[in-house]
């Protein structure tokens, strides 16, 4: 017989057992959707690291102590590290110039307003950026870092110097082509007046012997014996001999030098408006020509030039970009050799030679100016990069150069050390789609 | 209400009134559940007031009373299931003021659909504190008795005056704290 104690302990046994039951159950249940909300969680955490990875935009979370605590592709890229593991724990303050990060990451700052932002990646390369900082905080509310999100905007501030450059060739260029237009034609009749002059000359001259012959003549014969004797004199006092072969000369002089003014005229809007700004074939050699003759005041006073132009085929490019590169690399070659002169009288050359290589024009111009440090190199072609004195150069010659030849025409620009010092910069242009251009 | 608070109440009654009563309490009281209560479950609020109900007609307790002493009973529990909370806290002063911001953020994490009560606070003074209680089920006895029983575990004399109530009107009930540090252990 059960007693009542019994009974009560077996209806708790018995609800024990249901209760493992439900507990069973729910374990069961709170293990699926563990499982369910852990597979959400790992594909979103797999979606969202895709996104943070392929975004163009650089990710830089920072901690409280301005370290680097995580990085995206785009971030390593803008601040130089190959992987992240190499720049977790680096302050992000050595990564920008000074005053920076108190400026626009500190929460007194401008946490939160987009700025402009230079940041200087690993090596010392620059890059301009767009850049909007965020406050990381944690479930509690309490900050815990910073986000900072950078895009690059290199490109676009570069094509703001490009575009005020061209600008400025552009405005050059028009007033270069208004001058040369407005000399043409008094340089055309004071041309042709000379052309005059020489042939009136010629014709004064046969008149002139006639003269001479009647003068000896009357002589001979005894008649206008005072008259004579006033025109050997006055003759004497013209010093007509030294005339007569004095002044041929001079208009000869005048009509070469009328014709070289002539010359550079027409180089000047040969070289303001070198034709349209598509690729066509062009002859590189006359692009030289005429881009020698606009520069030669920027090197006539120190340095001889040589020229050494071999045959070459026509290459696809746009000849007012060529006529830029070369100007770019007579003018430095010029301002190197005026450089060297100042402690080194040896008299300076500049030497632009073209030669066909292979499937390539090559295009050198070589000086013997101050020549370029080892350690300065890689640097040459940077934008803003100058050695020259304030106000002499701006450091976009080179780069633009360097631009020009190399994203826009396919080829390659090199700077290279001739053993006798100075510099040679090798430009190699592709001939090979000239060919399809006329095969087309 | 959370089934935990079932399983406390359970307990509490079977350690001081043993496993009969609690037994005939259940065979007395009709609850909507059906099946055992189990900690992580959730079940009607009504089944509770239910089983408090009848124990309370059969001991011949007041509600109030019971409730109070099943406070004390319960934040001894809880403290135990959950001691980083109480670890983590200077004094009892501080602990109050992390039971809405921290604890009870917690007890949803860990408890998805748990309604837990609403707290705010006054600070009028660093040894007093106002805590305002607003909740539908009005259980201001059962806070009591687990403030008394939170001073109990940090040893500390707390003063406590339940100023307006939820029960006579009030919007909230107003519980006025006044902290007396801790309590000297007789040599």
């Amino acid at each position: 017989m059960t007693t009542k104690r019994e009974a009560v302990l077996e209806r708790r046994l018995e609800r024990a057992k249901k209760e493992v039951n439900a507990l069973e159950s729910i374990i069961e249940d709170r293990s699926r959707s563990l499982f369910m909300a852990e597979t959400e969680l790992r594909d979103t955490i797999d979606f969202l690291s895709q996104v943070l990875e392929n975004l163009e935009t650089a990710v830089v979370v920072v901690g409280l102590k301005g370290e680097i605590a995580r990085v995206n592709r785009a971030g390593l890229e803008l601040l130089g590290y190959g992987a992240p593991v190499e720049a977790v724990g680096k302050p992000i303050a050595s990564h920008l110039l000074p005053g920076q990060e108190e400026k626009y990451f500190s929460m007194d700052g401008g946490v939160g307003e987009q700025n402009e932002v230079t940041f200087v990646a690993l090596g010392g390369a620059r890059h301009q950026t767009l850049c909007r900082s965020a406050v990381l905080e944690d479930d509690r509310g309490v900050t815990v870092g910073y986000v900072l999100l950078a895009s690059n905007i290199d490109e676009k501030k570069q094509m703001e110097i490009d575009l005020r450059h061209a600008q400025k060739l552009e405005s050059v260029g028009q007033l270069a082509a208004g001058v040369a237009h407005e000399i043409n034609t008094p340089i055309q009749f004071v041309g042709d007046s000379l052309v005059f002059l020489n042939e009136a000359l010629e014709d004064y001259q046969e008149l002139q012997s006639a003269y001479q012959k009647v003068i000896k003549v009357a002589a001979m014969e005894g008649v206008a014996a005072e008259e004579i004797q006033l025109i050997k004199t006055v003759a004497e006092d013209i010093d007509l001999k030294f005339l007569l072969e004095e002044v041929p000369l001079a208009l000869r002089r005048a009509h070469e030098g009328i014709a070289r003014v002539a010359t550079i005229v027409r180089a000047m809007k040969e070289f303001a408006h070198p034709g349209t700004t598509e690729r066509a074939p062009v002859d590189l050699n006359r692009v030289i020509e005429t881009t020698l003759t606009v520069a030669n005041s920027e090197f006539k006073y120190v340095a001889e030039l040589e020229k050494d132009l071999g045959e070459l085929p026509e290459v696809m490019c746009i000849a007012g970009d060529l006529n830029q590169v070369i100007l770019n690399l007579v003018v430095n070659a010029a301002h190197a050799v005026e450089e060297r002169m100042k402690s080194d009288p040896a008299p300076g050359i500049i030497r632009v030679a073209t030669r066909v290589d292979g499937d390539h024009v090559v295009i050198e111009v070589q000086d013997n100016g101050t020549g370029v440090p080892e350690e300065l190199k890689k640097k040459v072609f940077d934008p803003f990069f100058t050695t020259k004195e304030v106000g002499k150069g701006t450091g976009q010659g080179l780069a633009l150069a360097h631009r020009i030849v190399v994203e826009r025409h396919g080829g390659e620009l090199r700077l290279l050390t001739p053993e006798g010092g100075g510099t040679t910069f090798v430009i190699r242009l592709p001939i090979a789609e000239v060919q399809a251009h006329d095969a087309a | 209400m959370k089934g935990i608070i079932f399983k406390h109440f359970e307990s509490f009654v079977v350690e001081n009134f043993g496993d009969e009563v609690f037994e005939d309490i259940l065979d007395s009281t009709e609850v909507v559940t059906d099946g055992p209560f189990v900690g992580p479950g959730t079940y009607p609020d009504e089944d509770l007031f239910a089983l408090v109900g009848t124990a309370i007609g059969m001991l011949n307790i007041s509600l109030a009373d019971a409730l109070y002493a099943f406070g004390v009973y319960l934040f001894d529990k809880l403290a135990a299931a959950a001691p980083i909370f109480i670890e983590s806290s200077k004094d009892l002063r501080s602990f109050l003021l992390t039971i809405h911001s921290v604890i009870h953020v917690e007890v949803r994490k860990l408890f998805p659909g748990a309604e837990t009560p609403n707290f705010s606070y006054e600070e009028p003074a660093d040894d007093q504190l106002v805590m305002h209680y607003t909740s539908n089920r009005k259980l201001c006895p059962l806070v009591r008795g687990l403030l008394d029983g939170a001073a109990k575990s940090f040893n500390e004399k707390l003063v406590c005056k339940e100023s307006a109530c939820m029960h006579e009107g009030a919007d909230f009930c107003t519980f006025e704290l006044t902290f007396h540090g801790v309590i000297e252990q007789a040599a």
